[in-house]
This record gives C-alpha cells, sequence and structure tokens, in this order.
C-alpha cells in the first residue's frame, strides 16, 4: 500500500492530542512482514505487526526540527523534519520496507500511530550509511478535501 | 538561477498571533508557503528562519516530488544504484549492474518496475545535450581574455512537456532550475494564465487582472478594478476554475 496517515492520527491532530511540532515523533523502520504498510486502524504501535529492522547499529530514530507547514497552493498543510540517517546499516533478516512515524509515548502500548512512509524499493542498506531524504514538499501532507 | 527572497511577516505575527510568518518569494512570486518561526530558547543555535531556509536548500539541491516524484534509490554493499526518474534509463544495463551488485531475480524485477512506474510521476525530466567529439568553445575569463576549450555537455530540463529556455552546465544545476520551477507551478500557482482566460472569456473587452498575491497567499482576480473571490475545484488531481463571485 502507498503511503498513508493513519486513522488515529487524523484524529489525535484534529482534537489537539497530537502536535507535530511539539511531540516526541520517532521512526522506526519496518521489514517486508509488517502490517504497517496495510493496518490503517490500529490506535496503538503495539497493534501494529512491526517486523521492525533487525540490522547491526539499528535503532529507532527521533525525528529533528518538526515543522507543520501550510501549502496555500495545494489547500493543504505539510508535516516536515530533517533527513534522517543512520550510520553503517548491517541487513535484517528481510529487506526494508517503509518506515512508520509515530508519537512516542513511554512504550508501544501507549504509542501512536502517524504515518507510513513506503520506500519505492525494499532496500538492504548492506552496511552504507542509510539516509531518508525527504524533498521540498515533506514527509506527509493533509488536504482540506 | 532564480532570485530567491525570504520574507518574515512581523506584522501578521504580531496581528494575528500565527505561527506561520515566514514564507519566500520566487523572482518577486509569492511561494504560496507558510512557515513557522523557529526561534526557541530550547534551540538557541536554530535561527528564525531555518524551516523555510531547509525547503529553499532542499529545491536548490533538486529535491522536489513535484518535479521529479519520488526517486528511488537502492544501496548494496559500498555500491548505489540510483534508478532516477528520467526516460533515457538503459533497462538492460541496470538490470547487468544489479544482477553483478548479487541481487536476486525477483529484486531486480521490482526495481525496474518501480523505475517504469516512476518514469511517470513528477512533472519533469532532465536532458543532456552531449557535445559534439572535437567540438571547441570559446570562453571569456574574468580578465576579459578569451580562451578556447574542448566543449562540454549542456543541460536542459522539460517540464510538463515545454523545454527549458535557457541551457546549464550541469545536471544539478538544471535539477534545481526544475525543480523550482514545477514548485512555482504547482497547483493553483500554476493555474494563474487560466483564470485570466477565464476572466476574459467572462468579461470580454474589460480590463481584467489575475494574479498570486504576495500579502495573502491566493490567487486574486480582478475585473475594472473590481475584486472578484475565485472558487476553484480539483478533478483528477488538477486544480480548475469552478467560478467566480463579486466581491461586496
Amino acid at each position: 500500500m502507498a503511503s498513508h496517515v493513519k486513522n488515529i492520527a487524523l484524529s489525535r491532530t484534529w482534537s489537539g492530542d497530537m502536535d507535530l511540532n511539539a511531540d516526541d515523533m520517532r521512526l522506526i523502520l519496518c521489514m517486508t512482514n509488517t502490517t504497517a504498510d496495510t493496518d490503517l486502524d490500529s490506535d496503538n504501535v503495539n497493534g501494529l505487526t512491526l517486523d521492525e529492522m533487525d540490522g547491526a547499529n539499528y535503532a529507532r530514530q527521533a525525528l529533528a526540527n518538526e515543522a507543520v507547514n501550510t501549502d496555500d497552493a495545494n489547500d493543504r498543510a505539510e508535516f516536515d523534519a530533517d533527513d534522517v540517517t543512520i550510520n553503517a546499516l548491517g541487513n535484517g533478516a528481510r529487506q526494508m520496507q517503509g518506515a512508520l512515524i509515530y508519537e512516542h509515548v513511554t512504550t508501544d502500548a501507549d504509542s501512536f500511530p502517524g504515518f507510513w512512509v513506503e520506500f519505492t524499493s525494499t532496500i538492504n542498506p548492506g552496511g552504507s550509511n542509510f539516509t531518508i531524504s525527504w524533498n521540498a514538499e515533506g514527509i506527509a501532507q493533509q488536504a482540506s478535501a | 538561477m532564480p532570485h530567491i527572497e525570504i520574507i518574515h511577516d512581523k506584522e501578521l505575527e504580531a496581528r494575528t498571533g500565527n505561527r506561520q510568518a515566514f514564507t519566500f518569494l520566487v523572482d518577486g512570486i509569492p511561494s504560496m508557503r507558510w512557515f513557522p518561526n523557529a526561534e526557541s530558547k530550547e534551540f538557541p543555535n536554530r535561527s528564525a528562519d531555518y524551516f523555510v531556509q531547509r525547503c529553499v536548500s532542499r529545491l536548490k539541491d533538486g529535491r522536489s516530488s513535484e518535479a521529479f516524484g519520488n526517486v528511488p534509490t537502492v544501496k548494496v554493499g559500498a555500491s548505489e544504484v540510483v534508478v532516477d526518474a528520467n526516460d533515457d534509463i538503459d533497462e538492460k544495463k541496470i538490470e547487468e549492474q544489479l544482477a553483478q551488485m548479487g541481487l536476486d531475480k525477483k529484486a531486480i524485477k521490482q526495481v525496474l518496475h518501480v523505475a517504469r512506474v516512476q518514469k511517470n510521476k513528477g512533472r519533469g525530466k532532465i536532458v543532456k545535450n552531449k557535445a559534439v567529439p572535437g567540438e571547441v568553445q570559446e570562453i571569456v575569463l574574468g580578465s576579459g581574455k578569451t580562451k578556447k576549450r574542448a566543449a562540454r555537455d549542456k543541460f536542459k530540463y522539460v517540464l510538463d512537456g515545454k523545454e527549458s529556455v535557457g541551457e546549464f552546465h550541469s545536471e544539478k544545476e538544471a535539477r534545481a532550475a526544475c525543480s523550482i520551477q514545477a514548485f512555482m507551478s504547482r497547483g493553483k500557482l500554476g493555474k494563474v494564465q487560466e483564470l485570466q482566460e477565464f476572466l476574459e472569456k467572462e468579461f470580454p473587452g474589460k480590463k481584467c487582472k489575475a494574479f498570486a498575491c504576495a500579502k495573502q497567499h491566493c490567487i486574486r482576480a480582478f475585473v475594472e478594478d473590481k475584486e472578484y473571490q475565485v472558487s476553484w475545484i480539483k478533478v483528477g488531481g488538477v486544480w480548475s476554475v469552478e467560478r467566480i463571485k463579486e466581491m461586496i
């Protein structure tokens, strides 16, 4: 499934409970057995089968310099952050399929899934520095209609 | 390279208490993008215009999904294959390269499928005009003297099927120019001309003006100096003018 916003993130941003600028937003790399790419409904991170990356030097990454920007040309809001780099990332048991960005609260049972970002092809990092480069249009968008 | 000017609308910030007060103009035209003020005690080394600068530097780096779609990068060991969204990908060459890196047939098939799909995403592509072997060009040095050297490859970009007027010395410059042009013609910003034609058709013979307003960050329409509200509709991912209404 393509990149998307989780239902719980939509409702929590509208209610003001999830502040993308101020909350602890983190990134999990998921391998090909994950359900994070198809499950939009789970309210907590532990409700997903993460199939989290298990390669050498992997750790969950905290996003830095998050910002929500307004795009008047496209009638939408955009969520953005600094590029993410994991140095010397070893191969996992399976190839990586994408990244889950979530609102971290203590444990996975208390944390809320935010966005699923699908890589355009599954990837084995092979010990290289692995960088996710967001583009000028940001990580995720929410349109008015 | 277009001139980019960053604006901090302090008056708007003070008046509305709105966090979003940074924006930028490209050759005087508003980008129609608002960014928060990044100044914070928590991050004393972060400048107030950090977020808008990040966006501008990504555009100057040629990183725009509007222009090029998502560019997949497959990294295997120390080697890297960048499968670009340009039309001139050599599928056979990429297949051989990936096989040499040890990718299995299923993975190669997946990468090529993505490359073909990505060819149709993004509105732009880069065209390389190779220098003719033996061709010589004359260049002017800073001192005013001229010098002859072997001609180098030139680059252009194609956006929405139209080739750029200017030529660029490097692919990076061409990608940056294409990214900025795609960004500045995205969404409704690229439909100002369509709105102008709509007004001229609705009010033949009258003075019509459609433009992107730097202050209000919207497309505005005037007929005989009277403002009209524009209602836009998006059909199949493309914006168009639905109707206009005189503002009282």
